[in-house]
Parts: C-alpha cells; sequence; structure tokens
C-alpha cells in the first residue's frame, strides 16, 4: 500500500499524471470521504491537484471534505474556486450558502441595481465556454438568415430575415461579452478568503497602524493592492484596511 | 431396626454439631503505645485448652501476668439454650525503647489440636514528657481560658482536627472521600460548639454515614500518640478542574480539664477539684487538592459521567402498540461513580413521534468506596402514526478512571411496530386529512460528485483564443464566397432572361416579317405556323418561361401577371386558337390570312408597350 502511495506521489512529482492514475486516486478518495475519513480523503485530492490541472467537480469535493472537519474557511475558499469553474452550478451554489452560513461575520453587500443582478445571474447560467461557442452558432445563425435576406424574392420574407438576423448578430455579440467578462472573471485573482480564525485590519501597511476592524475567517475579500508583506482589503460592504499577506488566500 | 438406626444417627449428628463449633484464638493489643506505657494484652480462646504457651515479648518487659480470667455466658434463644465459655490469659506489657516490635503467636492446644493466634505488631513512640516542641500543623487559638491557664498542662489541651482527603490528585468526576478527624491527647471532650463544616466549593458532596458517637481510636502523630475519633465523612465528586481548596473545618472545643497545682495534690483534691471547661477554637489547615481535566477527544455522547463498570440497558415498556398510544422507553444506566450526575443519554426518536419530558429515578447506594447504583430515564413517546420503526442505538459514554478512558455504551437496536389506530375512524381521517408541509429536520451539504473526473488545462478558456477569432473569420469567408458565388450564378440567370424579354419584340417582329412573306407567297401552313410561334415565343421570352410550358392557361396567367386587359388577352388567345385551327384547316381564304395577320401585329405591338 504504502508502495503504492509512493510511486503515485513520485508520478505525481515529475508531473507525467496518467487519466488512469488521476481516475484511480479520484474513486480512492471519494471512497474515504463516504468512509467518513475526510481528512485522509483531502490528501488523495490535494494529489490530483497538485497536477496542476482543475475541475469544478474536484474543488466541489475539497471543499465538501474540509466542511465535513469544520474548517469552514478552506471549505469556502473551494467552493468558491469551484463556482468560479462553473458558475450557476445549483450544487456548488447550495453548498457554499450553507459554508457561509457558518461565518461569523456578517457583511451587508451594498445594494446593486437589480437589473444588473439580472444580467449577472444570467451570464452565470452557463460557463464562459458555452458563451463562446454560443455567439459562434449565434453568428453563423445570422449569416445564414442575412444570406435569405439578400437572395430572397418574397418582401415580406426579406424584411423578416433582415430584422431577425440583426438580432441575432446582437445576440452573438452579446454572448460574446458574457464570455469575455466571464474571462476575466476566472482569471481575476483579487478575490480572497480570510484564513485565520480572527485578523484584525489595520489602517496602514504596518503593524503600527490602528486598528481598523476585526475579520474572521471565511469572509470573502477583494485584494485592491500589495504592498511588501501587505495587501489593502476590500469588504463587500466597500470597508477598507490593511492585512498581512498570508491572512488572506487568493480563490 | 430402622427406628434405632435413625436415633444413632441422629445423635451422630449432634455430636458433629458439637464440634463443628469453631475454635477461635485471638490476641488483642493496643496498636500503638508510648515508651515507658504499661498496656495490657490479652489472648482470648473460646474453648477450653490443655496448654498454653505464651508467644515472646520481644522488646517488651512483662510487668505482670499471665492471670487467667474465664466467663461463661448462657444463653437461650427460643428455647434453644447456647454455651458460651471464653478463656482469656491477660499479660501487662511495658515498652522499653522505640520502634516496632512484633509479638509472635501463642500457641493453644484444644483437644490434641494446637491452634495460634495471628502476630500482632505494636508500634512504640517517645512518650509524652517530650511532646513540648508544639505541633506546627494546628492553628491552636485559646479564646476563653479560665484564670488559671497558665497552669494547664500543653499536653492536655493538644487538640487539633484535620480533613483527610483519599486521594492527592484526581480527574474531574472523580470521588473521592474526605474525612474530617478530631486528634486529641486526652478524652475528657464535653462538647462542641459553633462547628462550622466546610461547604466543598467546587465540588458535588453528600456526606457518608457515621457513628453517632465518638469513637476514640489510638493513631500515631509525627511520633507522638493521639487518640483520634471521626467527627464526619464525606464523597465529593470534583466539578471543576485546577487546585481546589477545601474551606478549614472550625469548631470550637469544650475540654474538661484540672489544673495543676504546683504544690503536691493532696489526696482529697481529685475529689473536690471540680474540673474547668476550657473552649478551644480550632480550625483544620487548609487542604487543596489538584483536579485534573478529563482528556480532550470526548465522543459527543459524554456528559460528565466518571466512573467503573457501567453498563447501561434500554428497552420499551411495551413491545408492540398502536398509533396514539402512549409508552415509554426506559433507560437504565448502572454503575458505580459520579452515577446521580448521569445526565439523560440522547434518543433519536423518528420525528413523528411525539416525545414529552423525561422522568428521571436514581437508586443508590453511598459507601466509602463511592456511589453505586442505578439510575432510570423513562422517554415517554406517543407514536403518532402505524408502521414498523427503527430507533438508532441509545449511546452512553463515561470516562473509565481504572483504565483513563473513554468507554462507549451502545444499547441493542430498538425496534418498535405500531400497528394501526383501531379508534382513528377512516372517514373522518379522509375528510380532514391533517395535511403537513415538509418538516425540515436539519441542514446539511450536498454530497460530493463521483462521476468520472474530467480535468482541463488551469486557466484554459475557449473565448479570445486564436481559434475561436478564426471561427469567425472562417465563417465570414465562407459567407462571402458562398454570397459572391451565389450572385454570380444569379446575374447570369438574370441576364438570359433579361436579353429575352429585351429581343422579344424584335424576334416577334422578325417573326411576322417571315409570316408577311409567307402571306405574299401564298404558303399558308408556314404563314400560320410563324404566326403561332411569334405569338407563343413572345409571351415565353416576356414571361422568361419555357415554350414547353406554356399551355393556354398558363398564358392567360402570364398575361394577367403582366396586367393585360381581359379583351386584349381575350384575343390572344382567341388568335392563337385561330391559328392552329388554320393549320389544320385548309380552307381559310386569304383576305382571313390577312385579318389574322393584321391582328397579331396589332395586340404585339399593344403588349410590346404593357409589357
Amino acid at each position: 500500500m504504502k508502495k503504492i502511495i509512493t510511486s503515485i506521489l513520485f508520478v505525481v512529482a515529475t508531473g507525467i499524471l496518467h487519466a488512469q492514475i488521476v481516475d484511480s486516486i479520484w474513486v480512492k478518495a471519494n471512497n474515504l470521504y463516504a468512509s467518513g475519513d475526510y481528512h485522509e480523503a483531502i490528501t488523495y485530492y490535494n494529489m490530483i491537484e497538485a497536477s496542476g490541472e482543475v475541475s469544478a467537480d474536484l474543488f466541489y469535493n475539497i471543499g465538501n471534505a474540509y466542511f465535513k472537519q469544520n474548517i469552514v474557511s478552506k471549505a469556502i475558499l473551494y467552493y468558491e474556486r469551484a463556482i468560479k469553474l462553473r458558475p450557476g452550478d445549483a450544487d456548488i451554489s447550495h453548498n457554499l450558502a450553507l459554508a457561509n452560513a457558518m461565518t461569523v461575520d456578517k457583511i451587508e453587500a451594498v445594494p446593486e441595481f437589480f437589473v444588473f443582478t439580472w444580467i449577472k445571474n444570467l451570464r452565470n447560467g452557463a460557463g464562459t465556454d458555452t458563451w463562446a461557442w454560443l455567439s459562434i452558432i449565434f453568428f453563423t445563425l445570422g449569416l445564414l438568415l442575412f444570406g435569405l435576406f439578400l437572395f430572397a424574392h418574397n418582401i415580406t420574407l426579406r424584411k423578416f430575415s433582415f430584422f431577425l438576423s440583426i438580432l441575432i448578430l446582437l445576440g452573438s455579440i452579446n454572448c460574446g461579452v458574457f464570455a469575455y467578462y466571464q474571462k476575466k472573471e476566472l482569471h481575476d485573482t483579487s478575490a480572497a478568503i480570510i484564513t485565520p480564525a480572527v485578523i484584525t485590519v489595520k489602517s496602514s501597511p504596518d503593524t503600527s497602524g490602528k486598528d481598523l476592524f476585526i475579520l474572521h475567517e471565511g469572509t470573502k475579500v477583494t485584494i485592491l493592492e500589495t504592498l511588501g508583506e501587505w495587501q489593502c482589503i476590500k469588504l463587500a460592504d466597500g470597508k477598507q484596511g490593511w492585512i498581512l499577506k498570508f491572512a488572506a488566500e487568493i480563490i | 431396626m430402622m427406628k434405632r438406626f435413625f436415633i444413632f444417627l441422629i445423635i451422630l449428628l449432634d455430636a458433629g454439631m458439637m464440634q463443628a463449633q469453631t475454635v477461635e484464638f485471638t490476641a488483642s493489643a493496643p496498636r500503638i503505645v508510648t515508651v515507658g506505657e504499661a498496656f495490657r494484652i490479652t489472648f482470648t480462646l473460646n474453648n477450653e485448652f490443655e496448654n498454653f504457651t505464651a508467644p515472646d515479648f520481644g522488646g517488651f518487659s512483662v510487668l505482670a501476668g499471665p492471670s487467667r480470667s474465664t466467663s461463661t455466658s448462657v444463653q437461650i434463644i427460643n428455647g434453644k439454650t447456647s454455651y458460651n465459655r471464653s478463656v482469656s490469659m491477660v499479660y501487662i506489657l511495658q515498652a522499653n525503647q522505640e520502634g516496632t516490635i512484633n509479638i509472635g503467636a501463642a500457641e493453644a492446644l484444644v483437644e490434641g489440636k494446637a491452634y495460634q493466634t495471628k502476630t500482632l505488631s505494636i508500634q512504640v513512640v517517645a512518650g509524652g514528657n517530650t511532646s513540648q516542641n508544639g505541633n506546627t500543623q494546628t492553628t491552636t487559638t485559646q479564646e476563653q481560658a479560665p484564670e488559671s491557664h497558665q497552669n494547664i498542662n500543653a499536653d492536655e489541651t493538644d487538640v487539633f482536627t484535620r480533613i483527610h482527603l483519599s486521594k492527592s490528585t484526581a480527574v474531574q468526576g472523580e470521588y473521592m472521600i474526605a474525612t474530617i478527624k478530631l486528634y486529641t491527647r486526652q478524652m475528657n471532650i464535653a462538647g462542641f460548639e459553633d462547628v462550622k463544616f466546610p461547604t466543598f466549593n467546587g465540588f458535588w458532596s453528600q456526606e457518608l454515614e457515621t457513628p453517632q458517637q465518638l469513637q476514640f481510636q489510638r493513631e500515631n502523630v509525627n511520633g507522638k500518640l493521639y487518640n483520634t475519633a471521626l467527627l464526619r465523612r464525606y464523597i465529593l465528586f470534583p466539578q471543576q478542574t485546577g487546585t481546589l481548596k477545601i474551606d478549614p473545618f472550625e469548631v470550637n472545643c469544650v475540654l474538661q480539664v484540672y489544673a495543676k497545682n504546683s504544690q503536691p495534690r493532696s489526696f482529697f483534691d481529685s475529689f473536690f477539684d471540680s474540673p474547668q471547661n476550657i473552649r478551644k477554637h480550632i480550625q483544620s489547615p487548609p487542604t487543596t487538592i489538584k483536579v485534573e481535566p478529563l482528556p480532550s477527544g470526548a465522543p459527543a455522547s459524554f456528559k460528565g459521567a466518571v466512573g467503573n463498570n457501567f453498563r447501561m440497558d434500554a428497552a420499551f415498556n411495551r413491545d408492540s402498540v398502536t398509533a396514539n398510544d402512549a409508552l415509554s422507553l426506559i433507560v437504565k444506566i448502572t454503575g458505580e461513580g459520579n452515577i446521580k450526575l448521569v445526565e439523560k443519554p440522547k434518543v433519536n426518536f423518528p420525528p413523528h413521534f411525539e416525545t414529552y419530558d423525561v422522568k428521571t429515578s436514581d437508586n443508590t447506594k453511598t459507601s466509602s468506596s463511592g456511589i453505586s447504583g442505578t439510575k432510570q430515564f423513562e422517554y415517554p413517546v406517543i407514536p403518532r402514526n402505524e408502521g414498523s420503526f427503527d430507533i438508532p442505538p441509545v449511546e452512553f459514554t463515561y470516562f473509565d478512571i481504572t483504565k483513563k478512558q473513554y468507554v462507549t455504551l451502545r444499547s441493542k437496536n430498538l425496534h418498535l411496530g405500531v400497528a394501526k389506530d383501531p379508534n382513528a375512524s377512516t372517514a373522518t381521517s379522509i375528510a380532514g386529512v391533517n395535511r403537513q408541509s415538509i418538516k425540515a429536520l436539519g441542514s446539511d451539504i450536498l454530497y460530493i460528485k463521483t462521476k468520472p473526473l474530467r480535468l482541463h488545462e488551469k486557466g484554459f478558456v475557449f473565448f479570445g483564443t486564436w481559434s475561436y477569432y478564426l471561427m469567425f473569420v472562417l465563417l465570414f469567408t465562407l459567407f462571402i464566397i458562398i454570397y459572391y458565388s451565389f450572385k454570380n450564378h444569379i446575374k447570369k440567370l438574370q441576364d438570359v432572361t433579361r436579353t429575352r424579354h429585351r429581343k422579344a419584340n424584335r424576334i416577334a417582329q422578325q417573326r411576322l416579317k417571315t409570316a408577311g412573306q409567307y402571306l405574299k407567297s401564298g404558303d399558308r401552313n408556314n404563314f400560320y405556323e410563324e404566326v403561332s410561334r411569334a405569338l407563343w415565343g413572345f409571351l415565353t421570352d416576356k414571361s422568361a418561361l419555357m415554350l414547353a410550358d406554356l399551355s393556354r392557361e398558363t398564358a392567360r396567367e402570364v398575361m394577367q401577371r403582366k396586367h393585360a386587359k381581359e379583351e386584349d388577352i381575350e384575343a390572344y388567345l382567341h388568335l392563337l386558337d385561330e391559328c392552329e385551327y388554320a393549320r389544320y384547316a385548309p380552307n381559310a381564304g386569304r383576305s382571313e390570312m390577312e385579318k389574322v395577320y393584321h391582328d397579331a401585329t396589332n395586340i404585339i405591338s399593344k403588349f410590346e408597350q404593357t409589357f
């Protein structure tokens, strides 16, 4: 058994991770999770994570294993990573909401104009790749309809196909914009989760800075800038302050 | 014969019973004596003996003895007479030096059999004369001493009290015995006043039974002989951790002392001297105990039970019930330890069982070895629906003191079959179905995903890649190519029709011209054919149709589409009919031919303008 693990580790280290080995580790980790050995399950999941490749399912399972061990900050971190890869997934959002309910800090987010919320929800309904493919499909459809407009003799058919093609081409552009924003969010490294149980947020990047407020583990923050060992963070309600780099783990 | 045998048997049994009376041979002496003190050692035998051999008294010198005393007692109980006879051999001994001296076994022969006493071990301590060096462990204050207190021998007021604990360290919840003892050099204690017993803060305490009267025993304290008496005993269960302090025990002791006068006492003094009552306030030294916390990692079902040999039993008081019928789950926990403090174990009944307050009762026995007994929990429930239910086993965890670990007891699986309520009439239950919203029993995260894993490169996104943009470029180029190829094809088609359309008049005129030549030459057949071709050809060219597609009906349609007048259409069609007819009817004259020619020229020139 030990031999197998070390050989697996070796393979992981050399980076030639076979799909077959990944599958066997995946099944093994899932079985460990099912038997309640969450700690051991995480070590196996981490082996897959160490390969450098990502998967929403993998992050979701790691989040679950941390949640079962009552390590809420880590659970939230991995749920956030999972939902970043697959926005709008109902399972991940459900578990993330449960984990967020266990955090100490209650932060009232600045209210957003409802249309933006709708658009955001629509955008999160699919991943960036889906939007990209949709934009291509709509573009094709639009061109076909425009062709119909160009060659049709019937005047009503021409009118109809012209407007529809314009509409669908606009839709294609919209899908492209959605894909662009989702890609931007995916590559965005400013969101982070507070990992220590309690940290004090300072007014300046200095230990002598004035204490502004206290944050607890699991709170989501936005990193605005980094200065040496310090980084400036912003909360959902607009509060800002400086914390040490290690205190927030980037999603 | 038989009768005689029975009598013999009875006699035999009787004799056996006589012999069965056990021979007891004991030795008794004080356990502790002082140097120079005279004390007695007694050897008692409950039977007549033949030969007594005294043991070697070692370091003791025999002052007197042996003196023999015999006692006989006759008891008549319910008409049965029993004799009790005992013989005692008494020696008076004196110790010469300090230390522990063993006295060997005495031996006696009873009916030829040798019996021996147990060996005795006697501790000899320094005499009372050297006791002036004080006792540092007691805080003695003389509160109320009469005028002659300077004459009172310190020895006689040397009285103090202590609290003894059976353990110096304990874990939280482990039992221990606290004993309050009184130490005194003399026994003339008239009474106690202002007794203040400790409150045992941080402990759960219970008093143990103590004898009503003070029973003094000899005890060696720091090489001095004291008479000790047990005042109170408590059983304690520490409820807090850390170093716990026990409040001192305080009492005012009333002692009877005789004043010692400097001049020699006369014989009568002791008769006429009344003893003086002096009060002494004594206080036990502070006692502390270190209480260690229980090890971490206690199971969830642990609720503070500490002890040994716990057992648990869980059962329903009825095997089967009908719905809406009450029954109880009875959980009995038996063991030694803080059984009185055991809390009710959690039982997970099915959600639609109605549960009520748990009834608790206990039956315990308190002794110096802790509290043992049974605590019973009764969980009254009413199942509201019929069915067969499995209740998860009841769990109870306690900390085992001897094993130093948590032990979890699990009851067997509890099964309960609930029959349908016979009193509930089906009619009403349908009419008034009690609809309930689904009860939320708790929320948990959703289960992990177990589908085969599909990994992809970190940060790889199709959008914005070269292939994505290439897709658009390709699609657009394809569109342009298709568009142009289509356009050229259409143009070509359009060109053909347009030339035909443009040339239609010219061709028709040419055909009419040739028809005119045939008219002049009188070639009737060719004439009609040429006129017919001119008429048909004109329509086909104008409508971009093939000649084969034309018929009388389509021709009418073509003309109607071109907005020709109805009379013109009729005239045109009539001309076509006439040409067709004349070709096969040879009797047509020259004038008719001229009229046809004229009409055809007219109508074509007319249509040329409108078409």
